[in-house]
């Protein structure tokens, strides 16, 4: 049985994991869910500081806390940004990388360096300040579910901006030769011609699926999810 | 769901939690900020308003209902502050234990301060400190040298604000729930005993008693976890 971690993305919180953590617990794993910061449960502690060295430590110390020592570290969308910064921190005690349709970056890239600009950059929310960038729409998270649609219009927040430009800065070579797994969500397809994927399908140091759901994986298809992290434990 | 005391965190709950999800529980064990995994945030302005609305919103984004919600120690103070927003949400509170707050009394009134305590200390100290220094082994009752390694690795300094502000319960929501209150009588800590004592003696509470130290769930996590289920 191993330990696993599950960092959910932009908008989201730990709550998002709800079906695949008890699946995984049901396996009798560890699992851990824990909320980024300013996000999810911990809405109330956003601040226009925060920004990915916050949410990279944010992991890291949940590791250092619990004494966890050999996990497969979790990430969802923009986690990808998260989870290979942790890694660099903690070298052995984070054991695999799995990418839940992720952003892939190198070190010295930010979510706005990889992510595919298509058309002209949305309008400004006046309801938000500007440095928030409002919830994605179900539909763009490949959720169409009635339920799961309410679910996420209850639950989603918006995201701190800083992490979309703060540049992620590897130290060493572990988060890029551990054991790595892409899970590229193709029905429908987020971004059909990221980086992020390409990256991975093309480099054979990485095991690289696709599992035909939307984006938001762990919503709309827990079970094989579940199983694809759990062939990483 | 487990809520820790003063400087501990989320993680001291490992060996109950562990129990109780064998037992086929959801089980939440949230840190409050400022502390343990929590303690890299910044600092100002985290009062007990704060901490009782990092657990309101726990049982909002998990979308939880029926809560068991267990403080121990100074977490009774936050769990009696969450029953006055979502108590439609909460189906028991457990004061393990925890001291049991009353609506415009702060965490300092509630328990005056012990001779050579911490509190003490800071206040001999002039009172220009924002956190409280974690309290003695001998306090918290963990004397296993494995458990007060554990314990040392881990505990941070308590955010001093949330024991200067008030209590804010206006309606006593807490009192309209279930209430268990779980004494811990090993060399007993003189602070909790009012508490035990009127919950012991008041018959719309249940009363039960640990033989262990103030930190049950480190040195008695299988006897506490056998407690929590009795109102699972």
């Amino acid at each position: 049985m191993a330990d696993i971690v599950l960092v959910h993305g932009a908008w989201h919180g730990g709550w998002c994991w709800r079906r695949v953590a008890a699946l995984l617990r049901e396996a009798g794993h560890e699992v851990y869910t824990p909320t980024l910061t300013g996000l999810g449960e911990r809405v109330h502690l956003m601040t226009p500081e925060v920004g990915l060295d916050t949410h990279i430590e944010d992991v890291c110390r949940l590791f250092r806390f619990e004494e966890i020592d050999r996990a497969v570290l979790v990430g969802h969308s923009y986690a990808g940004m998260v989870i290979p910064g942790v890694a660099d921190r903690l070298g052995p005690a984070v054991k695999a990388l799995v990418y839940l349709d992720a952003l892939n970056p190198k070190t010295g890239e930010s979510l706005s360096d990889i992510v595919p600009r298509r058309g002209p950059p949305p309008a400004p929310d006046p309801s938000l300040p500007d440095w928030l960038l409002a919830p994605a729409s179900a539909e763009r998270l490949g959720v169409f579910d009635a339920a799961d649609r309410a679910w996420l219009a209850r639950r989603l927040v918006p995201h701190p901006r800083k992490t979309l430009t703060d540049k992620l800065v590897l130290t060493g070579a572990h988060a890029t030769t551990i054991p790595r797994l892409y899970i590229n969500c193709t029905a429908p397809a987020m971004n059909p011609d990221s980086i992020s994927i390409a990256r991975a399908k093309s480099d054979p140091g990485w095991r690289y699926v696709e599992l035909a759901t939307g984006h938001n994986a762990m919503m709309t298809a827990p079970k094989e999810t579940a199983d694809l992290i759990q062939s990483m434990a | 769901m487990l809520v820790h005391g003063a400087w501990h965190g989320g993680w001291c709950w490992r060996d109950v939690a562990k129990e109780l999800r064998r037992a086929g529980h959801a089980v939440f064990t949230p840190t409050l900020s400022g502390l343990g995994d929590r303690a890299h945030l910044p600092w100002a302005g985290i009062g007990l308003a704060t901490h009782v609305r990092d657990i309101v919103n726990v049982i909002e984004a998990e979308e939880l209902a029926a809560v068991r919600l267990v403080g121990h120690s100074y977490g009774g103070i936050v769990i009696s502050g969450v029953a006055e927003y979502c108590a439609d949400r909460l189906a028991h509170l457990v004061y393990l234990d925890a001291l049991v707050p009353r609506h415009g009394l702060t965490h300092v009134e509630l328990v005056p301060p012990r001779p050579g305590g911490s509190l003490e200390q800071l206040r001999k100290s002039g009172g220009t400190a924002t956190h409280l220094p974690a309290g003695s082994m001998e306090f918290l009752g963990v004397h296993d040298p494995e458990q007060v390694q554990w314990l040392n690795r881990h505990l941070t300094p308590h955010p001093l604000k949330t024991m200067t502000d008030p209590s804010d319960l206006p309606h006593d929501r807490a009192a309209t729930l279930r209430r268990t209150f779980i004494r811990c009588t090993e060399r007993a800590r003189s602070t909790m005993s009012s508490f035990a004592k009127a919950a012991a003696s008041d018959p719309s509470w249940r009363y039960r008693e640990l033989a262990t130290g103030h930190d049950a769930m480190v040195t008695a996590p299988a006897p506490l976890a056998r407690l929590l289920l009795e109102v699972a």
